[in-house]
């Protein structure tokens, strides 16, 4: 036997019956294959949550947030985004964090937020290396400190940087000098600190905690074997011009981004590329055995095959193999 | 509701370009995506070439199910596949292509000249025309009640209006005799269904108004306002009720033929007839265009250059036809034209000319050769067809896209000719657009083997003039002169004259006279 509905949600849903039936009609002659069970599970459980939660807060927004939230999940399961065979299941997770820890918020702004939080979670899952479960996990923390719906807006960004998307940290960065400094550390999960901000802007491989690593540790593996997921049928090879780093392999070309949050390559139209080179920076030194940094640290080479290629930028440093479809992506101190 | 069946347009870009590297990031954009509520971007703010393109995809999606793309671009190797006993060849293009009974009528809407439709009855001619009026922003109602429709006993004052019966009666001058002008006339897109239906006299009306834009009766002018055209015609080879004055068919620009329907797509009608409903009906507010819109995409579309290797290649291809050896005595009356107003017999003159390879010349395929406005209208829908792909220039492929339908009626071919006798090529005969496509592939090909990008004397002289004559000394005029003079020898060493030929000598004349004239007056001056 299913729970009774919230009276809120009861009374929506006695006033709305007319404009809801219409609303799917309107959906289905758009997307003949939306499924009326599927739904009828969206309004009962997720809608109904929404417009009960606000309810508490805001009875007269609650009528708007749930009409908003159904157009939205029809325009989803419309375009089989979710639902049980969804391609992007983080999206109602994303509603539901909205729901649960900024109900005010979401009544000022449904479809801003809601729109945008989907979308967001929905990004998040189509980037190979970004992390859709830690980015909910610092909005959990960060969204109930939220008062106003610009600042739930730039916390949902700085967050999906700090989950795995490097591409963004310097437009990210912009939004997180607008944020406090304590939901700047709740999105860390730090303590506030004095200069947390300036910290992480000047250093792309600052984390707030653990202690430096050398720089010959690897940070991360980028790309992988096309069979496997990847991007490349055969091993890229990587070259830069000391302001960007690419991964090249025949049929795709990748620019590299990559700090202490993550790394993600991100496909790029073919244009003309440097050449590749075995050139290391100054202070580095490349033997058939090892590659070693200015620190004294060094980094074991041979396993995947000989370097085929070095590039660096400021901040990093990249190696590709010839045995290997993953490229090898090491921290640069600035002063290195 | 019953709109949606027609309301989606594309939101994407319907033609993207190229985005040249390195990318900018902005975190803003995890925001957008297929979670968006939010409305639509706003189309006046979308650039005319994409809000076209949009009318464009709306129609082939929704209003008319024409699954024909016989415009065909590539920017690659494209797939072919060779069927059939008479191995006809089907491309799969390798970029954007376009359903010429779709594309021709939205780039006359843009240009706002005049098109034709022919086909059979019933295959959605008149709809296609009522769908331009509607993209004018006109209800559909006013499109309808615009629409003239020919038959037999069409007055011209039916056309055009009349005058008041109570001015006819109490004017003393003709000049005070008002007139009741048709309101069609007023309208920025003007529909004549079955145009072949119409009499001769009234045809002679429709003329002055189709080729110079106002009307006359009574002594009384009315100026239309600019307008694109569509007419209609079951049959364009003279089957209509009256023939069609030579001139009024003349002043056609382009035309288009609908193909047959492709019976996969009957569900799509049978849903049409459930509903109810008629596309036309429903044509998404974010594709109309306003009167404002439409000036502007004209200008875009003027702007927009023809760069000078493809303006040579098309000089090339139109210098091939006119030209007839038989013709004329004098040089300058070697023209198909001159027999054709003297009434020589055609069967009489081709036989005649005996001299060339009557397989290889082009100019031995037609019976006759361009006029000024053929090649004004054929610029025209190049440069629109470059803007609408959002080209910044216009490419040969553009030029080779539209000629086909800008020359099917202009370009008149000798069905008696050597080279429609070949067995392979008895289609041609029929197949007019066919035909064009071989005859201008063929003029590029032969532009090609004779290097004329490399090397075109001809050229080199018209630059050397361009910059005018003020200043140019006696010696150099000397110089240019025997310049000319030996380029028309070294041209004439074939033996042959052809079209290509003929006007290259016709222009280095031209210019041996503009310097000799000059070199008189630079004697005659005062040392």
């Amino acid at each position: 036997m299913s729970e009774p509905l919230h009276p809120a949600v009861e009374g929506w849903l006695r006033q709305s019956r007319e404009p809801l039936n219409a609303a799917f009609e309107a959906a289905r002659a758009r997307w003949p294959a939306l499924s009326g069970p599927a739904a009828l599970d969206w309004l009962r459980l997720d809608v109904a949550d929404a417009v009960a939660a606000v309810a508490a807060r805001d009875p007269v927004a609650a009528p708007r947030v749930g009409q908003t939230l159904y157009a939205l999940g029809l325009n989803l399961l419309g375009q089989q985004l979710i639902g049980p065979e969804g391609r992007s299941p983080g999206i109602p997770e994303a509603l539901r964090l909205l729901v649960r820890h900024a109900p005010g918020l979401l009544a000022a702004a449904p479809a801003r937020l809601a729109g945008a939080y989907g979308n967001a979670a929905h990004h998040l899952s189509q980037h190979r290396g970004a992390r859709l479960g830690d980015w909910q996990t610092r909005l959990g923390r960060a969204l109930p400190l939220c008062t106003e719906v610009d600042t739930a807006l730039d916390v949902g960004l700085v967050a999906a940087w700090l989950s795995g998307l490097p591409q963004y940290r310097e437009s990210a960065l912009a939004r997180a000098a607008r944020l406090s400094t304590g939901l700047l550390a709740a999105l860390l999960d730090t303590a506030p600190g004095p200069d947390l901000l300036g910290q992480l802007a000047a250093d792309p491989w600052f984390q707030p905690g653990p202690p430096p690593l050398p720089l010959a540790a690897v940070r991360a593996r980028v790309g992988d074997f096309r069979g496997l997921g990847g991007e490349f049928l055969q091993p890229p090879v990587v070259v830069g011009d000391g302001q960007t780093v690419h991964a090249v392999s025949p049929g795709w070309v990748g620019q590299l981004a990559a700090d202490a949050w993550g790394a993600q390559l991100i496909a790029v139209l073919p244009t003309t590329l440097p050449a590749p080179a075995h050139a290391v920076p100054p202070g580095y030194r490349l033997t058939p055995a090892a590659l070693h940094t200015p620190d004294g640290s060094r980094l074991e080479l041979g396993r995947f095959g000989p370097v085929t290629g070095i590039a660096w930028t400021a901040q990093l440093l990249a190696l590709s193999f010839r045995d290997s479809h993953r490229v090898r992506v090491l921290a640069r101190r600035r002063d290195a | 509701m019953l709109g949606k069946l027609f309301q989606k347009v594309s939101q994407s870009p319907t033609h993207p370009r190229p985005t040249p590297a390195p990318r900018r990031f902005d975190v803003a954009e995890l925001y957008e995506g297929p979670a968006s509520l939010a409305e639509a971007p706003d189309p006046r703010a979308l650039p005319l070439d994409e809000k076209l393109r949009r009318a464009y995809f709306w129609i082939v999606n929704s209003a008319i199910l024409s699954p024909h793309y016989d415009i065909e671009f590539h920017d690659g190797p494209a797939p072919e596949f060779l069927l059939g006993d008479r191995k006809a060849r089907l491309v799969l293009p390798s970029d954007q292509s376009y359903s010429s009974y779709v594309l021709l009528p939205l780039l006359t809407f843009a240009t706002q000249r005049k098109c034709l439709f022919i086909g059979g009855p019933g295959r959605g001619k008149t709809a296609s025309a009522i769908l331009m009026g509607v993209l004018a922003g006109y209800p559909v109602r006013e499109v309808r009640r615009g629409m003239q429709r020919g038959h037999p006993q069409l007055t011209v004052a039916d056309l055009v209006g009349s005058p008041l019966p109570k001015d006819l009666i109490g004017a003393d001058q003709v000049d005070q005799v008002r007139i009741a002008w048709r309101q069609w006339l007023s309208m920025r897109v003007k529909i004549v269904d079955e145009y072949n239906r119409i009499p001769t006299r009234t045809q002679s009306a429709l003329l002055t108004l189709m080729g110079d834009n106002y009307v006359e009766l009574y002594d009384q002018v009315y100026e239309c306002p600019p307008a694109a055209w569509y007419l209609t015609a079951n049959d364009d080879a003279g089957g209509g009720t009256y023939q069609v004055i030579e001139a009024l068919r003349d002043r056609i620009d382009v035309i288009v033929q609908a193909l047959p329907f492709n019976p996969r797509y009957l569900s799509e009608l049978l849903t049409r007839i459930e509903e109810n409903a008629r596309p036309e009906e429903f044509v998404p507010p974010e594709i109309l265009f306003t009167a404002a819109e439409i000036e502007r995409m004209g200008a875009e579309i003027r702007r927009l250059p023809v760069p000078r290797p493809v303006l040579r290649r098309l000089e090339h291809f139109a210098s091939q036809f006119e030209f007839s050896d038989v013709a004329g005595e004098q040089f300058e009356y070697k023209a198909k034209d001159t027999a054709r107003l003297a009434g020589t017999d055609w069967a009489q003159l081709s036989a005649q000319d005996d001299g060339r390879d009557r397989l290889k010349d082009l100019g031995c395929q037609t019976v006759n050769g361009l006029s000024v406005r053929n090649l004004l209208t054929l610029l025209s829908y190049a440069k629109a067809m470059a803007w609408f792909r959002g080209a910044p220039e216009v490419t040969l492929a553009d030029v080779t896209q539209v000629l086909p339908f800008v020359l099917c009626d202009k370009l008149k071919p000798d069905l008696d000719a050597p080279y429609f006798a070949a067995a392979e090529r008895f289609a041609l005969k029929s197949d007019r657009i066919g035909w064009l496509r071989q005859l201008f592939t063929a003029s590029c090909q032969e532009y090609d083997r004779l290097g004329l990008d490399r090397e075109d004397p001809v050229a080199v002289l018209l630059e050397q003039i361009r910059p005018g004559l003020e200043g140019v000394a006696e010696a150099e005029v000397r110089k240019r002169l025997a310049q000319i003079e030996r380029t028309i020898g070294e041209l004439g060493r074939g033996g042959k004259l052809y079209g290509t030929l003929h006007d290259d000598l016709m222009v280095l004349k031209s210019l041996h006279q503009r310097y000799r004239n000059y070199l008189s007056w630079l004697l005659s001056r005062p040392a």
